[in-house]
């Protein structure tokens, strides 16, 4: 592992840097969800960006102990990447569903101290004729007034009306409280299959926000070799989903119109 | 509100938040412990099926109106070895495993290197008749629609 140049604990979780995080602006979240979309949009957008690994965030008590081994160096399970302007967090492994909490609220304080201006999660929503649809639908929520400023350059249907559950709902929730903009990018996406065409969708749009060029079409070439790949993970992902609550996102809210 | 009670507020309900983590984690695995075992689970199967030489391809099963479909990505088969099996009471897939790819996406781990096939089956909960299901083929992927009016349950 990389040399240590600072380190700090929040929340239980430990922020190992290593490389130069420089100031982003904005922090894009891809964590193991619906469809695998937001794993697959992050390491593809640190991919093709060429992005650092700089910060390695873990917990002995609270993430599976495990280490990751990339071309012979070993890594924390989750990792931050950044090229100084834009931050993005990856991770290889489910979030447990007791350290969603925790590690959500210690993302959006990481987010606040470091100055980013807003969080752009990327997620999948499981639809059930995703298997018919030709090009996934794609769907926003805005946390606030410049959330939705910053995500109004993106043709996208707002939700109107729905549940989010799981750690995606907790930064929404925590960044609202901590006054940090968070937007929250769907797709229609398979609930229980990685979905590369899902995170090529989900991809253009948050790269839109945040002002980047990003080609997704190597996304939809290697769909093939990507679903390969992540199947392990979708099937330690669906796991995690049922305890955390994504059932509730299947049934309308209490409030009605 | 001074500064010093916000900052005892702040730290009151951090500890109040470790507290409830704390009973949260306890549920949690008294959660995985009546779930008899998943972790378990999943090492047994993904070592049984390595030992096997084989993987499970993926799937989900939506339950519509009409109809119950199946979705099963085969990533990684050869696209001339996919064979689909319908019996009254189960669905059978088996293909060859395309080396190349199978390579190209899992790397050069030992234990990849030795799979050779897909192979799944699933048991359905209901009978029905074989020459109703309709299987089609769209490249790696096959949809398996079973109509609801062909489903009977065995005497």
């Amino acid at each position: 592992m990389k040399e240590t140049r600072f380190e700090e604990e929040i929340n239980g979780f430990l922020f190992r840097e290593y490389g130069d995080l420089g100031t982003p602006k904005y922090l894009v979240i891809g964590l193991p969800d619906v469809g695998l979309v937001g794993a697959i949009a992050s390491v593809h957008l640190v991919r093709q960006l060429k992005l650092e690994d700089v910060i390695g965030v873990d917990s002995y008590s609270l993430l599976p102990p495990v280490v990751v081994v990339s071309n012979g160096e070993p890594k924390h399970p989750v990792r931050i990447y950044s090229n100084g302007s834009l931050a993005v967090i990856a991770t290889d492994i489910p979030i447990p569903p007791a350290s969603a909490p925790p590690l959500s609220a210690a993302i959006v304080q990481f987010a606040r101290t470091r100055g980013i201006e807003a969080i752009i999660s990327v997620t999948g929503v499981g639809n059930p004729l995703r298997f018919e649809m030709e090009k996934p639908g794609l769907y926003i929520i805005s946390s606030d007034e410049n959330a939705s400023r910053i995500a109004s350059q993106v043709r996208a249907e707002k939700l109107k009306e729905g549940i989010l559950a799981g750690p995606y709902a907790l930064i929404l929730k925590e960044s609202i409280r901590k006054r940090l903009s968070n937007i929250v990018v769907m797709a229609d996406s398979f609930l229980d299959i990685p979905d590369p065409e899902a995170a090529a969708v989900a991809l253009e749009a948050a790269s839109a926000i945040i002002g980047v060029s990003v080609d997704t079409r190597s996304l939809l070439e290697e769909a093939e070799r990507i679903k390969l790949r992540l199947k392990d993970l979708m099937k330690e992902t669906k796991n995690v989903m049922a305890r955390m609550g994504k059932g509730l996102e299947y049934r309308p809210p209490l409030m009605y119109t | 509100m001074s500064w010093f009670e916000e900052e005892f507020e702040e730290k009151r309900k951090r500890i109040m938040d470790m507290i409830r983590d704390a009973f949260r984690r306890i549920r949690e695995m008294e959660d995985m412990l009546l779930e008899e075992g998943v972790e378990e689970r999943v090492l047994d199967e993904r070592f049984t099926m390595l030992s096997r030489r084989q993987m499970e391809p993926l799937y989900t099963i939506i339950d519509r109106d009409e109809e119950v479909v199946l979705v099963v990505e085969l990533p990684g088969a050869r696209r001339d070895s996919i064979d689909v099996i319908v019996t009254e009471n189960e669905i059978r897939i088996e293909a060859h495993l395309e080396e190349e790819q199978v390579r190209r996406a899992l790397g050069e781990y030992s234990w990849y290197k030795s799979l050779e096939r897909i192979s799944w089956s699933h048991k359905l909960p209901f009978h029905v008749d074989p020459s109703r299901v309709r299987v089609e083929r769209r490249g790696l992927r096959v949809v398996i629609r079973i109509p609801k009016a062909g489903i009977y349950h065995a005497p």
